[in-house]
């Protein structure tokens, strides 16, 4: 794994860098290399070499631009979407519901705080180390129109339902709801895993717990369930039992 | 069936549309204008489940367009059969209430769709009041036409009912539509108290914070000089101690989160900001660590301003309510404007002691984890997404947080519904 570091102080780049030199040798961990650059340019350029999943650790203000930590992040996603990324800044620059959402970064470290200052930096590795032994998942249910881009674990997705307008579909996951405009036909025909049981709802058959016959309800867990269309109910027992047996 | 439609802005499905004809169709069999009463109970029950139970409103719609074209058609066909061509009129005057009411709506322009949302309110004891009438108009202009039937020289009296009719129902749509205004006008005064309100707030807000840094400012201009002192002495101890009591002093405070306000001025719609600015000193009240990001200005939310901050203030209720029992309650909130292309992304994050919340249910009516009529919050929220093609949520709660993300996004850049 590789750490990159933008930091334009020498002093506090240096910091850094033995304090990152020290957590690497604690923690035992092998094959990290720290790279460390005062403009973003040339953090890029040493990118080009670098496989993905690294660790990033950006200053926000760089010289007279204001923005450059922020804008290197934008850019470093689009090259390594999985690596793990930490802003170093000031307080007053700290926006990190923004900048979860945008890159997906992981901690704003204080500069000024030097408890927090270790304690972010030192989790920082951690995770980006722990990232370092997943699997990447590349069974994914991904969706792309010119509306949605969507991109979801299959083993995540509970059913998908239509919502009061067409065109507008509710996928609903274990821990999280999110609409998008898609079609549920067509999103049945994507995956044999996808099934539409009812008018309104596709659902994954990898998910389905318990099918409640008389009542027409298909289960995911206790209390998530949709129901099934009359004429569907004898289909999905099949593929139900042809998945699970 | 068009006047259905334009009225109650209501589309009618494919088999509604065809079934219509042959149900319609059966009512020739009864006697006489059998056909109306079928077409009126055909009207009523395709519009119930759009209207969400709402009886009095479906069955207003219904006896509204029924009650509008037999009128209408039976005073053409009145005035058809003085004139001598009388066959072929009877084909020209068929689309001519329809044009009529078309003409009505515009000319008088009521707003339907806030029945719909205040139903609750005055609206139904007044839709019962009208709907009694108009069923009553509609009773007498069928027992006009069955004695018509019984003798033929009826007809002066079935003009002088048709010209009562007429009138009582004019008189009925124009009261309909000053209420209409009225309860609008009503609705937009209480908006604007609330800002106010909520201004006065804010502004109390932002002079206290000034007051804060003015102190501060003067406090430092005095450190400055007993380090001025300290210095010319070349007293390291005391520079020491004194930096260090403006640290222990003004480090914490400065990052207040009260502080935070003045990211509100990033928010360019002052609706907008006096809700947050009100929702944000209440959670602060409570104690509840609130921050807020506005990095670049906010501008337009794409969506009618009502239903937005609608929206906004349930997620910003729910959130400060689940935060009741939490240890350390955090409220988090961002606002994101993105240019290329247009977008406004709000997200609402929340510590919450719900760990075993299903999300799945929350948006189901009477579902709550809640008392009282609170619980009907995300419900509301769900109406008003679909409505609007231009709004996404996505809702996730995981390990004790709670997040609402709210996308808009310009309504031309969303396919054709």
């Amino acid at each position: 794994m590789n750490i990159f570091i933008l930091e334009d102080d020498i002093l506090q780049q240096q910091k850094l860098k033995r304090l990152l030199d020290q957590f690497v040798a604690d923690l035992k961990a092998t094959k990290v290399q720290i790279k460390t650059s005062d403009r973003p340019q040339r953090l890029l350029a040493q990118m080009a070499t670098a496989p993905i999943n690294n660790l990033y650790f950006l200053d926000i203000t760089i010289g007279a631009q204001k923005k450059a930590g922020l804008e290197l992040a934008e850019q470093i996603r689009q090259l390594d979407p999985y690596g793990t990324i930490s802003f170093v800044t000031t307080y007053s620059e700290f926006l990190p519901l923004t900048y979860d959402y945008k890159v997906a970064a992981l901690h704003f470290i204080p500069k000024d705080d030097p408890q927090k200052y270790h304690d972010q930096v030192l989790d920082s590795l951690k995770t980006a180390l722990a990232h370092q032994q997943l699997p990447l998942a590349d069974d994914t249910f991904s969706l792309k129109n010119n509306y949605t881009n969507l991109q979801v674990p299959y083993e995540e997705i509970l059913y998908f339902e239509t919502t009061g307008l067409n065109h507008k579909v509710n996928l609903v996951m274990r821990h999280k709801r999110c609409e998008f405009f898609g079609s549920l036909k067509a999103i049945a025909a994507m995956d044999p895993r996808l099934f539409r049981c009812h008018q309104s709802f596709v659902i994954n058959l990898e998910n389905v717990t318990a099918l409640d016959h008389h009542e027409r309800l298909v289960y995911f867990g206790a209390d998530t369930y949709c129901l099934v269309a009359r004429n569907k109910i004898r289909e999905l027992q099949q593929r139900l039992g042809a998945l699970h047996g | 069936m068009l006047i259905y439609q334009q009225t109650s802005g209501l589309k009618l499905r494919l088999w509604q549309l065809l079934s219509f004809i042959p149900l319609a169709g059966l009512g020739l069999w009864l006697p006489d204008y059998g056909i109306y009463l079928m077409a009126l109970v055909l009207f009523y029950l395709y519009g119930l489940p759009a209207f969400k139970d709402r009886q009095y409103l479906a069955l207003f719609f219904s006896l509204y367009t029924v009650s509008f074209f037999s009128l209408i058609g039976n005073i053409l066909d009145s005035l058809a059969a003085l004139a001598p061509i009388y066959n072929i009129l009877e084909f020209i005057i068929i689309p001519v209430p329809v044009l009529l009411n078309l003409v009505f709506l515009k000319v008088a322009n009521p707003n339907f769709r806030l029945l719909h949302a205040a139903y609750e309110l005055p609206v139904k004891a007044m839709l019962q009041v009208i709907n009694s009438v108009l069923a009553l108009l509609l009773v007498a202009e069928f027992s006009s036409y069955f004695l018509q039937a019984l003798d033929r020289d009826f007809s002066a009296l079935r003009y002088v009912i048709s010209g009562i009719f007429f009138a009582v129902m004019a008189l009925l749509l124009l009261y309909i539509t000053m209420k209409i205004r009225l309860m609008q006008a009503d609705q937009i005064k209480e908006l604007r108290r609330a800002q106010l309100a909520q201004l006065t707030t804010y502004t109390q807000q932002i002079e206290g914070m000034y007051n804060e840094i003015h102190e501060v400012r003067h406090d430092l201009g005095n450190v400055l000089v007993s380090l001025q002192d300290s210095i010319a002495n070349q007293d390291l101890p005391a520079i020491t101690q004194i930096y260090n009591n403006v640290i222990a002093k003004y480090g914490q405070p400065l990052q207040n989160s009260k502080f935070n306000l003045t990211h509100l001025s990033n928010l360019k719609i002052p609706a907008l900001k006096s809700l947050l600015s009100a929702k944000i000193i209440s959670a602060l009240g409570l104690n509840i660590a609130t921050s807020v990001e506005i990095e670049a200005p906010v501008v337009d939310c794409y969506v009618e301003l009502v239903d937005y901050l609608r929206i906004l203030s349930i997620f910003l209720d729910n959130a400060i309510e689940a935060n009741a029992s939490v240890a350390d309650p955090q409220l988090n909130i961002a606002f994101i404007a993105y240019d290329q292309p247009q977008q406004l992304v709000v997200i609402i994050d929340n510590t919450t002691d719900q760990t075993d919340l299903n999300i799945n249910q929350i948006f189901k009516p009477k579902v709550s984890t809640k008392t009282g009529d609170h619980g009907l919050g995300l419900a509301i929220v769900k109406e008003l997404l679909d409505r609007h093609p231009n709004l996404m949520l996505q809702t996730t709660c995981q390990d004790g947080r709670f997040r609402q993300v709210l996308t808009s996004t310009p309504l031309g850049g969303i396919p054709s519904l």
